[in-house]
């Protein structure tokens, strides 16, 4: 025997030290705590649907350990395995989920839920792709192309194909941004960004300057031809005076699928000014909402007094479905003023929306007309709690209250909370 | 059995020297790597004057961060020994061969002369290949708790950020390259590896029976193995048209049917070889 000593010392020590070092992984995980979600006051129909992202930081030096947290638990991410990535739901919506599990093949390589539309009887899907092989883009000539991909959901017929993109060759990118059927025309909205080339004067050097343009296409479907093709707005940039307008998208958290008439957006005039130390700092001279009714291709006003008309300035305006929703935050709360669309009119009047503990709700969304908020009170030493807050828009009462607590933890739970940073939330 | 055990016992003990020499390069190195970012990080500190006041401590902890063994783990001596071992075992993938061939008095002719069949010593040799390199992880990971117990010693408190063996793993590091904490994730690299492993042989085995002409065949083959892995790519990007894209795990489940495929035909292939090729 003792000539197979070498062999049997290295068999034994490797299956052992691999051993350990996997069952040591596996206790690390359990030792994890676990978080949930509880309900401290209303219904908590509001947060089932609900998933907070959050890091989970163990050790000064091991960085955090992302984790998604649930009325009923929390997850981990395990961050090093290829595998549990594998088909895990990857939409930030249900209803994508679900249909990815009913139409698979349809469902393939659309990744982005803005770039879906979902009725009761369709589903359509736009992407525009070009570039080199390795995903790299040209100032020029990128060879885009939009696809087009649509579902008739009762019979399971497609609509697949493939459109020149008029002038695609000047464009550095272009992203689809929304997807829509008006009848029979599927409309697709797109961000194109433009580089020019311009000669400075003062230093005879060339410059390169960014446009961004909002574009829409109109797009028949049963001719399977862009009919129509109309910028609708675009950056502009300023050299002498420095100030550029910005084409933003508001935020918008509900679910983008579903069908709207409207396309919303913001145009943002800022300025650029250099500081001593050289930094640039940009500040935001004026904004302007703007409504397009894809129905008739025509810009809408928005139908505000005067005194509105300087409320929306100072607020946050957030698109959900319908209805746009112009918040203000002050010292005490915030205060809401609802927008309908398709009423052209302020609806309801202004809603007050205590905040919680006195924090500074800066994580807020608001989602089929409900505020949801998520106070992170860290600055608050000895306290740690995670709430949350639903409250319904339309008057301003609280739905839900809820707070993060610890479910699971070997150690002391204030200190597990402690360590825990709560970034987004989404309602799935 | 008995055979097979006894001759991955023999090939063991043919790399036992060479084994012992690298282990001890491996902790040698790491060891200097440990005390060498310790003594820059410290110069800093002192430089800083960080024991001075605490204040002093806390602005130089906010600005040049907290001393980690990750610091360690990411330093030339410390990785570079790794890098050695593996490349080392791969040249090993083609020494075990080439070794009995053109070592003192052709030992190959001795070795298929045993009255046991050729497969056994094959499939010795690829399992002489996979424990050494297995222990070498091993031996890695009995002794980073020992590096790290160290570190934590020579280093002031104050200025350590603790961690641990699995802390470690859980970072992007070379470690969750070489040993994925993630059990399924371990063994399907590994399964790469001695697919990667088996097609090397063939290739070896090819050359040792047309010579000249064999390196080309054995190119060949390496570079149809290559095909064969690109054909999920291949049938996305061409076959279905632009806008066709499989899901993750159906790339997954052909990539491993497809590795499977290359073990199978390596080995067999291999079989053929040394049953009718390969000459002494």
């Amino acid at each position: 025997m003792k000539r197979y000593r070498n062999l049997a010392v290295i068999a034994v020590v490797t299956t052992i030290s691999l051993g350990t070092f996997f069952t040591k992984v596996a206790m690390s995980e359990s030792k994890l705590p676990k978080f949930y979600l509880k309900t401290e006051n209303g219904d908590s129909k509001y947060a089932k649907d609900l998933m907070i992202s959050a890091g989970y930081d163990q050790s000064g030096g091991s960085g955090g350990r992302s984790l998604t947290i649930t009325t009923d638990g929390s997850e981990y991410k395990d961050r090093n395995s290829m595998l549990s990535e594998l088909d895990s739901d990857y939409y930030d919506l249900k209803k994508l989920d679900h249909l990815r599990k009913k139409e698979r093949n349809f469902m393939r390589g659309k990744l982005s839920s803005s770039q879906f539309y979902i009725d009761k009887d369709y589903a359509w899907y736009a992407d525009v792709k070009g570039g080199k092989l390795g995903g790299t883009y040209e100032h020029q000539n990128n060879h885009f192309k939009m696809y087009i991909d649509g579902l008739d959901l009762h019979n399971k017929d497609r609509f697949k194909f493939k459109l020149d993109i008029p002038e695609e060759e000047n464009y550095s990118y272009i992203y689809v941004q929304d997807v829509q059927l008006i009848g029979k025309d599927l409309i697709v909205t797109t961000y194109q960004n433009k580089t020019d080339v311009v000669k400075d004067k003062t230093t005879n050097s060339n410059i390169n300057v960014d446009k961004n343009e909002l574009v829409m296409y109109r797009i028949n479907v049963n001719q399977k031809k862009i009919v129509d093709r109309t910028v609708i707005n675009e950056s502009s940039n300023d050299q002498n005076t420095h100030t550029h307008t910005d084409i933003q998208n508001l935020i918008q958290d509900s679910d983008e699928t579903v069908p709207s008439k409207f396309d919303v957006y913001k145009k943002v005039k800022l300025k650029d000014t250099v500081q001593t130390n050289g930094e640039t700092e940009t500040e935001e001279l004026s904004n302007e909402v703007i409504i397009l009714n894809l129905e008739t291709g025509k810009e809408e006003n928005l139908n505000l007094s005067n005194e509105q008309k300087e409320q929306l300035m100072q607020s946050n305006v957030i698109l959900d479905k319908e209805n746009l929703y112009f918040i203000t935050q002050s010292d005490k709360d915030l205060s809401v003023l609802k927008y309908n669309l398709n009423n052209k009119k302020v609806e309801g009047e202004t809603v007050l929306i205590k905040k919680v503990d006195s924090n500074n709700l800066s994580n807020y969304k608001v989602i089929d007309g409900k505020l949801y908020a998520i106070t992170n009170s860290t600055e608050n030493p000895g306290k740690f709690n995670k709430d949350l807050i639903v409250a319904d828009l339309a008057n301003g009462q609280s739905v839900f209250e809820g707070k993060i607590e610890v479910k699971k933890s070997k150690g002391d739970p204030s200190k597990a909370l402690k360590k825990l940073q709560i970034y987004d939330f989404k309602v799935k | 059995m008995n055979r097979y055990i006894k001759l991955v016992n023999f090939e063991v003990n043919r790399f036992f020297k060479l084994y012992i020499g690298l282990l001890i390069i491996v902790a040698i190195s790491q060891f200097v790597s440990l005390f060498l970012v310790k003594s820059k990080y410290m110069q800093a500190a002192n430089d800083a004057n960080y024991a001075s006041s605490m204040k002093a401590t806390e602005r130089f902890i906010s600005s040049s961060g907290l001393l980690t063994f990750n610091q360690v783990a990411n330093h030339l001596l410390f990785i570079g020994p790794i890098v050695i071992c593996i490349a080392l075992m791969m040249f090993y993938v083609f020494i075990i061969w080439y070794r009995d061939y053109f070592g003192k008095n052709t030992f190959i002719y001795r070795l298929f002369m045993l009255p046991t069949s050729r497969m056994t010593i094959y499939f010795s040799k690829a399992t002489t290949i996979l424990i050494m390199v297995l222990s070498l992880l091993a031996f890695q990971l009995i002794l980073l708790p020992i590096e790290i117990n160290v570190f934590q010693q020579i280093v002031p408190s104050e200025l350590l950020g603790k961690m641990s063996t699995i802390d470690l793993f859980m970072n992007s590091n070379i470690f969750t390259m070489i040993l994925p904490s993630n059990f399924m994730d371990f063994i399907f690299r590994y399964l790469i590896g001695m697919g990667l492993v088996f097609t090397l042989f063939t290739f070896i085995l090819l050359e040792r029976s047309y010579r000249w002409k064999g390196i080309i065949f054995g190119i060949l083959y390496v570079i149809a193995i290559a095909g064969l892995l690109l054909i999920p790519a291949f049938i996305e990007s061409y076959l279905f048209g632009e806008d066709f894209s499989f899901y993750p795990s159906e790339v997954f489940y052909m990539e491993l049917g497809l590795f499977t495929i290359i073990i199978t035909v390596s080995i067999l292939f291999s079989k053929y070889l040394l049953k009718n090729k390969v000459s002494v």
